[in-house]
């Protein structure tokens, strides 16, 4: 029996460290062929032409009266000729209403609400008196529990025909639309989402809501939030997507196309994984209607959000992303090695269900079987400890190399000091945030299998100055 | 000391040497991590220094450049090769790669700004030997930088004489082959257009974007030619439905005859081209074909229909679009219907009224929408 185990592991293992290195390539010929045909020029040549499509910028708000305001104003500046931004209000207690309708001067308008999508009910919609926003919807609808079903509200009341669904907290670079714009527009029809890279906010330096000097948070717990985004986006999602197996699109930061979302049924309004159940569907849908759809990722961080400051937040977003993800393979369990969905039933949800989903499980057990065998005197320590330092100083090594693709796609640190802190938290990393890491997904599982709701996927603030 | 690490080295390799053979391989693949995590370190400081000194560099010599560009590109005629060329020197100090990159990217960026003409960008471009820098890039077996060069000459709107551009038109690597063509389409005239003949892929939404940009620029020096023949010549339903829409955009009106011949074209996307296109070159004579056409025609056309017929703003579709207004129950159109009423003003504005005093929910939702001046881009809703 224990050796059965014992070979589980060990092809588990090398079945995970392979696809490492296979990552690290596919991400590293995307990057080159990134940096070789795209260029700044491209700004220039969207911000000029009449043939440019409209996006809406849709960010969902919760109980944000402490960064609301500041954040709007950032995504009021994003430098895109035709765009909207839409805020819809899901019901908040706190004054994130009063705070809009005081600071963009708004009154309640006669706005043609069409419900494509069913949410919670709607109120009603605001626009501002103030020419300086009008391209500013605000959208108030009651709680729906989860920001799926206020991003569905925001769809209903947006006008163009691709939109980009961030978080309030989010501030966003100021070409973000004209980069992620781009593969839809070369790629055609066959596009259904993109996504970019998110970075964490807590330490950079802003102003007039707009970045001024990136920085690498000085808390250790978004420090290493930071590089395990870094390694999320780089290596995974833009490795995946130079083969078009791109699991998922952030929740923070992703543009679709609308009509196919409309016709997937947009955001799950229950789900806790919105994020990967709507590219999912949307994906199911262009499948099963016979059409060939792509899933496209840009290396460039086009987004800083606040990651969470202390163990209590990172629990409460944790918990709940790992419940979202056991939701997601239950509702979705028949793309699992199906091949009707071509290499997303028969690579991307494979992948994830292996190394994202049993990952915790495995870890657990694994420790668990180690503690028995030391009760028992049965470990062959020269072994292990050689094992261990072989996977320390691999998930080190990976780490570095996502550190200076990074600093390829664009130097955004230029100072060694934040260098040295990632290359720390890279060291510190295995010993303090995976083990939480692991403890808060199983939680998640089954805080879903008890069957306990959780609710809006918002998080404490500390606000951002 | 280095002998003693190296002694260090070999006696702990005999040592693993002694474990058993799995525990000696995991080791093997420890020592393997070691040395590649010691030479991703070293890549790194390398890169973080180098781009570093180049930063520093370009912030350096960068705004010089700027303020000389822009006062020789402005004047170019006040200044002699000679002084150009010395002056250029003085500032960039040596004749590096790095100087000449950073001197092109000054001299974009100022295009941006200003619209010099274009004869000082070539003499410039000429006479600092910017195209022989080019051409050596372009030399080697980089695809990447024979896609940057073409861009280059494309945004300064020049043409080196160091630089043949008709064999990169062929390239197999199909981004390399599109600029080279659009930068061709740019200076050459006539035959350039047959590009359009040779097209066999779909014409992407980017593509029509960067061909209209180059169209622009042709109108803009009186190069664009009629597109007519090249409609005609064409067997790429993508491409003829690309090259209408140019017809409507630059309001090439000796072609409305095709354009009137292609609103009943069977393919659904020129149909849509043609019918918008209409509408551009302001065909009044059209408008009655596209109301009978209305009730047989697709989603889209329909949707074309409407907009020509905002577009036309004659008057004469009243009655039809109170029609449609009532029979239809689709948002999209009530709403582009609705907007096309209302911006008929006099008439118009008292159908609308009298469609407000009928109206109940969804339909009088509409109109109230349409009627407020605090909602925009009501004409893409």
């Amino acid at each position: 029996m224990l050796s059965i185990f014992e070979g589980f592991i060990l092809l588990y293992s090398f079945l995970l460290i392979s696809s490492y290195i296979l990552l690290a390539v596919l991400s590293i010929i995307n990057i080159v062929r990134y940096k070789s045909y795209n260029s700044e020029t491209e700004d220039v040549i969207l911000n000029n032409s009449a043939y440019i499509p409209g996006v809406s910028v849709i960010a969902p708000a919760y109980n944000e009266e402490k960064t609301v305001i500041a954040n709007v104003h950032s995504l009021l500046t994003l430098k895109y000729p035709l765009f909207e931004v839409v805020i819809v209000n899901d019901g908040s207690k706190d004054k994130t209403l009063e705070k809009l309708i005081k600071e963009f001067e708004l009154v309640e308008v006669p706005f043609n609400y069409v419900e494509k999508i069913k949410t919670k009910p709607f109120k009603r919609i605001f626009k501002s008196k103030n020419p300086k926003y009008d391209i500013l919807t605000i959208v108030d609808k009651e709680n729906g529990g989860t920001k799926a079903d206020a991003s569905n509200a925001g769809i209903n009341a947006s006008v163009f025909p691709y939109f980009l669904c961030t978080d309030v907290d989010c501030i966003l670079q100021e070409n973000t639309l004209t980069k992620m714009i781009v593969p839809f527009l070369k790629k055609g029809k066959k596009v259904v989402a993109v996504g970019a890279t998110l970075r964490m906010v807590n330490s950079c330096e802003l102003e007039g809501g707009r970045l001024k000097k990136v920085k690498v948070p000085k808390a250790l717990i978004p420090r290493f939030q930071e590089l395990e985004y870094m390694r999320a986006y780089l290596l995974s999602k833009f490795g995946w997507s130079l083969i078009n197996c791109v699991p998922n699109v952030s929740g923070g930061l992703g543009m679709f196309d609308k009509e196919i979302a409309i016709k997937a049924g947009g955001y799950d309004g229950k789900s806790h994984a919105e994020d990967m159940d709507m590219v999912t569907r949307m994906r199911k849908h262009m499948f099963d209607n016979g059409k060939e759809n792509v899933v496209d990722y840009i290396p460039l961080s086009c987004c800083w959000t606040e990651g969470p400051p202390d163990r209590k937040v990172l629990g409460t977003q944790r918990t709940r992303w790992s419940s979202g993800l056991i939701q997601l393979f239950t509702d979705h369990r028949k793309i699992l090695f199906n091949p009707k969905y071509k290499l997303m039933g028969l690579v991307v949800y494979p992948y994830a269900f292996l190394f994202e989903f049993l990952a915790p499980i495995i870890e657990a057990l694994g420790l668990f079987v180690l503690i028995i065998l030391m009760l028992f005197g049965q470990i062959n320590w020269a072994m292990a400890g050689v094992v261990f330092l072989f996977s320390y100083s691999f998930a080190i090594l990976i780490s570095l190399l996502i550190i200076i693709l990074d600093n390829v796609v664009h130097p955004y640190y230029d100072s060694y000091k934040d260098i040295f802190k990632l290359i720390i938290a890279a060291i510190l990393e295995p010993f303090i945030y995976h083990p939480l890491i692991v403890f808060y997904g199983l939680k998640g599982y089954i805080t879903f299998l008890r069957g306990k709701e959780l609710n809006w996927g918002s998080m404490t603030r500390a606000g951002l100055n | 000391m280095i002998n003693e690490f190296w002694e260090f080295i070999v006696g702990v390799y005999y040592m693993a040497e002694t474990f058993p053979l799995e525990i000696f391989i995991a080791f093997l693949l420890v020592i393997n991590n070691f040395i590649i995590f010691t030479f991703l370190l070293m890549l790194l400081g390398f890169l973080l220094l180098r781009s570093n000194l180049l930063n520093n560099k370009i912030r350096n010599v960068s705004p010089k450049l700027e303020v000389f560009f822009d006062k020789v590109l402005r004047d170019s005629n006040k200044y002699s090769d000679d002084f150009i060329v010395r002056e250029y020197h003085e500032l960039i100090k040596k004749r590096t790669s790095l100087n000449y990159k950073t001197s092109i990217e000054v001299m974009l960026k100022l295009k941006e700004k200003h619209n010099y003409v274009e004869e000082n960008i070539n003499r410039i471009f000429s006479v600092l030997s910017f195209g022989k820098f080019l051409n050596k890039k372009t030399s080697g077996l980089s695809p990447r930088q024979t896609y940057k060069v073409i861009n280059i000459l494309k945004e300064l709107e020049i043409s080196s004489e160091n630089f043949n551009i008709l064999p990169l038109t062929e390239s197999k690597n199909k981004e390399i082959s599109k600029r080279a063509k659009l930068l061709y389409l740019l200076f050459n005239g006539e035959k350039s257009y047959d590009f359009f003949s040779a097209i066999e892929d779909e014409i992407t939404q980017w593509d029509l974007i960067e061909l209209m940009r180059s169209f622009e620029k042709l109108k803009e020096k009186g190069e664009l030619l009629s597109l007519h023949t090249w409609v005609l010549n064409c067997s790429n339903k993508s491409v003829i439905s690309f090259l209408i829409k140019g017809i409507g955009y630059f309001n090439q009106v000796e072609n409305s005859g095709l354009i009137i011949e292609k609103i009943t074209d069977e393919n659904e996307d020129i149909r849509v081209a043609a019918i918008e296109a209409s509408g551009e070159l302001m065909l009044r004579e059209v408008e009655y074909i596209l109301r009978r056409r209305y009730k047989s025609e697709t989603f889209q056309c329909q949707k074309a229909i409407i907009k020509s017929i905002k577009k036309l703003n004659s008057g004469d579709s009243l009655n039809f679009l109170e029609e449609l207004f009532n029979e239809t129950h689709e948002n999209e159109i009530e709403t582009s219907v609705i907007n096309t009423i209302y911006s008929y003003n006099g008439e118009g504005r008292n159908l609308f009224k009298k469609l407000k005093k009928d109206a109940k929910d969804s339909k009088l939702s509409v109109l109230k929408h349409v009627e407020t001046p605090l909602i925009k881009f009501k004409e893409y809703a």
